[in-house]
């Protein structure tokens, strides 16, 4: 079977642990648990005939005092890049996540993720010019961890895209 | 399985900072086939290892980082098995791939504890910078 490796990338706190429990174990607390230096899950996603493994490499979040080290991507094949939009500022880590990706490994395909979409009514208005990440990203999905909203369908989108060209057909629906 | 540390792994431990750790090391060949395994795997929280088969089918996790063909990785505060902090470093010599997996349990979960309190912290204050902002 397909394995690839995927990296949770963002801000701390934004939500890609809380995002991983729910996919892979079905699951989300309201406690934040701070993650350190890099969980990894196992995921098979079925895309129509086929199937495709995940190993879902979540990674600690960028804060003031510690920046993702490039050695925790090596050998990724995509990305979700998650913000909360109700703490702007998770753009801009974003932003610079997407150049140390890009000036570690090249373009790689990624989805830019705008999570915590039960709270959208606190979502505030990007901070930084974004426009580009939204260009580039194969994907722009709102998701809750916290009511498995677009979750499956944007680990299935980022599934999609890491398929070779020849064999991606239309996602299903879970 | 041998408990005794390789001469490969000795010389790689030496050029690291002083640890009293558990230490496991995996030895692949060029096919990333586990050629031999050893050290406190149990301890490190890695199940069993199998001679003769694939490293990634057994530690799926370190498929993506193989092989290794300049100088070392390392990947510290890695989370493979629940409950279980480790720190992982590939290197290559002329005798093949290595992992070696060094236990970083105790101080990963010091550390997780001193950075939730910190992050926490900076939390309320993005909160209160937010509440001054709309007021």
């Amino acid at each position: 079977m397909l394995q690839k490796k995927v990296c949770m990338l963002g801000a701390f706190a934004v939500g890609k642990t809380s995002l991983v429990r729910r996919y892979v174990d079905s699951i989300f607390s309201e406690k934040y648990t701070t993650t350190i230096g890099v969980k990894i899950d196992k995921k098979v996603v079925s895309l129509g005939a086929q199937d495709i493994s995940l190993l879902l490499w979540d990674v600690y979040g960028e804060d003031n005092h510690q920046k993702v080290l490039p050695a925790y991507l090596r050998g990724m094949a995509g990305y979700l890049l998650v913000v909360d939009p109700t703490r702007p500022n998770t753009y801009k880590s974003a932003v610079s996540l997407n150049k140390l990706v890009n000036d570690t490994l090249g373009p790689k395909p990624f989805v830019l993720v705008l999570n915590k979409s039960d709270l959208k009514e606190d979502w505030e208005n990007e901070t930084v010019d974004v426009q580009a990440l939204k260009d580039e990203a194969v994907a722009v999905m709102e998701t809750s961890a916290k009511t498995d909203s677009g979750v499956s369908e944007m680990f299935q989108s980022m599934a999609s895209a890491l398929l070779p060209k020849n064999s991606r057909g239309s996602i299903p629906d879970e | 399985m041998n408990k005794k540390l390789p001469f490969s792994v000795v010389r790689y431990v030496k050029t690291q900072p002083a640890s009293n750790r558990s230490m496991a090391y995996l030895c692949l060949d060029e096919n990333l086939v586990v050629v031999d395994s050893g050290g406190e795997l149990e301890k490190c929280g890695i199940p069993s290892i199998e001679n003769g088969v694939l490293a990634s089918e057994q530690l799926p996790a370190i498929e993506s980082l193989l092989p290794i063909d300049e100088s070392a990785v390392v990947l510290v505060n890695t989370q493979i098995i629940e409950g279980s902090i480790i720190d992982l470093h590939l290197f290559a010599d002329s005798v093949g791939q290595w992992v070696l997996i060094i236990d970083n349990t105790e101080a990963g979960l010091r550390l997780q504890s001193e950075q939730q309190d910190r992050l926490c912290n900076d939390i309320v204050e993005e909160q209160n910078t937010k509440k001054r902002r709309f007021k």
